[in-house]
């Protein structure tokens, strides 16, 4: 093992993006990517012994990080059964109305999506995202993982995924408007009186 | 009979974005569809919340446009707990 390989902040410095993309694609959380990064270098330099050289660097270091994403996942399953689902009814009314009532997102949101800020800004709603419906929207939304191998992956029922992805749209709609739509907005109307609905975000 | 003329005349926009919800997972049954429909007719934030849906769902189809990479932030607290232990 070549000496000058041999530390833990080149290894950050060399694989930490690549690790934190795949620890993202996998859970969609940004804060909880970043820990499982820190996590897995933190191993790696415990058990830097084991690192044979026959794989590069960043093969061993993503299979440790593989392992604490099972390991997380385990985790996230066994909570499952736990009545951990925010109500919906927080988004209406007691007349099962919306309140607050969805804004605009501008004329064209989908050209948001061609942004590495706006994906930023989602993977950090869904930070804000109770566990199981972040994990649920990450596999069936964001991966597009059929409803069959999320409910087996979550160990949850297919109504119960409807649930918690019904909870996770309404939760992820209203942040996303407040965090990028309704800022974008505000910046691009700079003269004319400020809207009064942004006076939320 | 009677339990899907009640969804008709009583859906409400909580049952509402339920259906729009439900409709990125599974073929919803005519009356469902009927009734979400006729609720949609007269509800602009129903209508208005599918759209939005539809943006989300867009989020499968579309990688995003740069690789991600580790905050700054990140990177320090990370550059500074390797310190520590190691």
């Amino acid at each position: 093992m070549p000496e000058r390989d041999d530390d833990p902040h080149q290894w950050l410095s060399e694989h930490g993006d690549a690790l934190y993309a795949y620890a993202l694609r996998h859970t969609g959380r940004q804060q909880l990517s970043e820990d499982l990064v820190q996590d897995t270098l933190l191993a790696a330099w415990k058990h830097r012994a084991t690192f044979r050289g026959d794989a590069t660097r960043r093969t061993w270091l993503t299979a440790i990080l593989r392992r604490r994403l099972i390991d997380e996942m385990r985790r996230e399953k066994s909570r499952g059964g736990l009545p951990v689902l925010q109500p919906a009814a927080k988004w209406f009314d007691d007349r099962q109305r919306w309140d607050p009532k969805p804004g605009q997102w501008g004329a064209n949101p989908d050209s948001a999506l061609e942004s590495r800020e706006f994906w930023d800004v989602l993977h950090r709603c869904m930070d804000g995202l109770p566990p199981d419906q972040a994990e649920a929207f990450n596999l069936r939304t964001l991966r597009d993982r059929p409803t069959e191998e999320c409910c087996k992956k979550l160990g949850v029922s297919t109504s119960n995924l409807g649930v918690r992805l019904h909870r996770a749209r309404l939760a992820l709609r209203r942040c996303l408007e407040l965090r990028w739509f309704q800022p974008a907005a505000t910046r691009k109307k700079t003269k004319p009186a400020a809207s009064a609905q942004v006076a939320e975000a | 009979m009677w339990r899907d003329l009640k969804l008709v005349l009583t859906i409400r926009c909580e049952q509402s974005s339920r259906l729009i919800s439900d409709e990125c997972e599974r073929r919803l049954n005519p009356i469902e569809r009927f009734a979400a429909a006729l609720h949609r007719v007269n509800c602009r934030w129903c209508r208005r919340f599918r759209s939005q849906v539809a943006v989300l769902q867009a989020l499968a189809e579309q990688p995003p446009p740069a690789p991600a990479q580790l905050s700054p932030a990140a990177r320090q607290r990370i550059t500074r707990a390797l310190s520590e232990r190691s």
